[in-house]
């Protein structure tokens, strides 16, 4: 590109900008209508609750030994929570950015004759040796388990007995980070469906 | 506030209440003490109330170690780098069991290898083609191989190219030579199948004892007709000494 | 605070917490949506749309992406429909004398901007308008408007040079008076 023509460039966008950021904006009240059209909106579809609902005095009449029950079982359901939440979390429904996406079944097998166990960790699942076991095959050398990823670049590892993490024998390689254990990679979709 | 839209907020209030009497005078018993009681219970579950933190890292990191790379996640999302990667990568880490400046130090490298990918590839590559570059540069694949591979395939992604690439590297095909193979490759408009078969009989090549450069020399030529290494493939500015 | 915790808020029930991302995005918002659709009837009804688009699916935004670009996305795409159904109805008033002696008429003083800009915009392609704005104006990458659009990077950067060519010469020499 020649010097002139970048500088031509350069006037038209400066001048450019210039107008457009003083373009002048709808009369103030247009925000303020906006915003109360939002307030007469459904809330959000996850976790909505009307907030002003909750804010506005209202009569209730109930009887106190409800209200007292009530509050028993919220402590025992947050207790039980508590417990609960923390092994299960990891096991959740995959990340929100996964969600929209198509996901591909892609299976994942291992011979190991010698495992009592074996687990699948990845990206994918959070490395959590808890979250996805895989269960042998009618050969009882094999393991395996079907897992549905969204397209693109994933790495993983099996890890046999609980403690011992290996690669996949048969997958490509990424280089180890800086947590030292192998890191199988596994291409799913349209970059190669699960290739 | 507008006449009519005080007019919709009351009604949006009134379809809430489902005709329950107003009385501007009680306090409301149930909703103050449900919300307490909630409260109560997070509290003994421990988390934070409003989560502004990934929740997953604030439940696998210590909360010094998730503070810290919540901020390098920032910053990366801030450049436009994806942002899940970096977030599998620290939670490697606590599922690892690694020490908490180590997962810092990792998801940073990582961070800046998504970018240098970014440089070499263009902004216009999806996050899969990132992760794979930086993966590939992690591995010491240089940047401007990642732009050679770019620019003979522009419209398709390069993902299974780098992959294998990456993969060669690490069983230690020098890194000229498999550069120079995979791009060979890529230039001859293989498939990604094709090149992942190629992948695979190199390395039983190298599995049988086979030296990895000549392994992926010959596999390479086998596939694509000529091919005789990285000194024959790659313009003049690129002879060895200054590589791939 | 940052938008990405602000939509977690409203997702938490804080409802409130909308208002404050409304106020930081709408001035943008609304300086597109006039140049792009010329006058502010128009420009209002797709900006409360938007604002209320947004706020329905602030449950798919994700935290990765921008919120502005995701919001300028939801907004790109009410502009389009805005015009494609104002094209429309021009088209039905064209061929209907009664419905269009009957219709108000958008003059341009009242609710439009008669700048040398909006001249100059007015004349373009809407598909080349838009690219402009969204790359001259708003600033943005086109690796986001490809996404915001559906377009390829390619397609985006040439209606953005068709774009600047036309209205390149009208513009200097108007600001140049």
């Amino acid at each position: 590109m020649s010097d002139g023509r970048e500088t031509t460039d350069d006037v038209f966008a400066e001048s450019f900008r210039r107008e457009y950021r003083r373009t002048p904006l709808p009369d103030p009240g247009a925000q303020a209508r906006i915003v109360a059209a939002v307030r007469g909106a459904a809330p959000p579809s996850r976790g909505g609750f009307r907030l002003a609902a909750w804010l506005e005095p209202r009569t209730i009449t109930l009887r106190p030994v409800v209200v007292v029950a009530a509050a028993v079982a919220l402590i025992a359901a947050g207790a039980l929570l508590a417990r609960i939440d923390s092994r299960w979390r990891l096991a959740a429904p995959p990340p929100p950015t996964m969600a929209s996406q198509p996901l591909h079944a892609v299976q994942f097998l291992l011979v190991a004759p010698h495992a009592s166990r074996v687990a699948l960790v990845g990206d994918f699942n959070g490395w959590d040796a808890a979250a996805t076991p895989m269960r042998r095959g009618a050969e009882r050398d094999t393991w395996m388990v079907t897992v549905p990823l969204a397209s693109g670049w994933h790495a993983y590892a099996f890890v046999l007995d609980g403690g011992r993490w290996i690669q996949d024998p048969r997958a490509p390689l990424a280089p180890p980070d800086e947590f030292g254990g192998p890191r199988s990679v596994v291409v799913v979709g349209e970059h190669g469906a699960g290739v | 506030m507008k006449a009519d839209a005080r007019a919709r907020l009351t009604a949006g209030l009134e379809m809430v209440r489902g005709g329950k009497r107003m009385d501007p005078g009680r306090s409301g018993l149930l909703p103050a003490l449900t919300a307490a009681m909630i409260l109560a219970a997070l509290a003994l579950a421990g988390r934070p109330s409003i989560a502004a933190t990934d929740p997953r890292l604030g439940a696998r990191l210590d909360p010094e170690t998730a503070a810290a790379v919540e901020a390098v996640i920032d910053a990366a999302r801030d450049k436009g780098l994806p942002v899940e990667p970096l977030v599998d990568r620290a939670l490697e880490g606590g599922s690892r069991q690694a020490p908490g400046p180590r997962i810092v130090a990792s998801v940073r490298s990582l961070a800046a290898d998504l970018e240098t990918a970014r440089e070499a590839m263009g902004a216009g590559s999806s996050p899969a083609e990132l992760v794979a570059g930086a993966a590939a540069v992690a591995a010491g694949v240089r940047p401007d191989t990642l732009a050679r591979l770019r620019a003979a395939r522009p419209r398709e992604s390069v993902v299974v190219p780098l992959v294998v690439l990456t993969d060669l590297v690490i069983r230690r095909v020098p890194i000229e030579t498999a550069g120079a193979a995979v791009l060979a490759a890529t230039r001859a408009h293989v498939r990604d199948r094709e090149l992942m078969r190629l992948r695979q009989r190199i390395d039983l090549d190298i599995g049988a004892g086979a030296p990895p450069a000549k392994a992926a020399i010959v596999r390479t030529r086998n596939l694509i007709g000529t091919f005789e290494g990285p000194a024959s493939r790659l313009p003049p500015a690129d002879r060895p000494g200054s590589g791939p | 605070m940052s938008d990405a915790a602000l939509v977690a808020l409203v997702l938490a029930g804080d409802l409130g917490a909308y208002t404050p991302l409304v106020s930081r995005h709408y001035p943008s918002c609304a300086r597109y949506a006039r140049r792009v659709l010329g006058n502010s009837h128009d420009a209002e009804d797709v900006l409360q749309e938007t604002f209320l688009l947004a706020y329905r699916a602030l449950g798919r935004y994700r935290e990765q992406d921008r919120f502005r670009a995701w919001l300028f996305r939801i907004l790109v795409n009410q502009c389009r429909s805005h015009g494609r159904r104002r094209a429309r109805q021009a088209r039905r008033l064209l061929h209907d004398h009664e419905a269009r002696d009957a219709a108000e008429p958008r003059s341009p003083d009242e609710s439009g901007l008669d700048d040398a800009l909006q001249a100059a915009l007015g004349s373009l392609d809407p598909l080349l308008r838009e690219a402009l704005l969204l790359k001259y104006g708003e600033g943005l990458a086109y690796e986001e408007m490809a996404r915001m659009t559906g377009a390829s990077i390619s397609a985006l950067k040439m209606r953005v040079k068709r774009a600047r060519d036309s209205i390149r010469v009208r513009l200097e020499e108007s600001t140049h008076e």
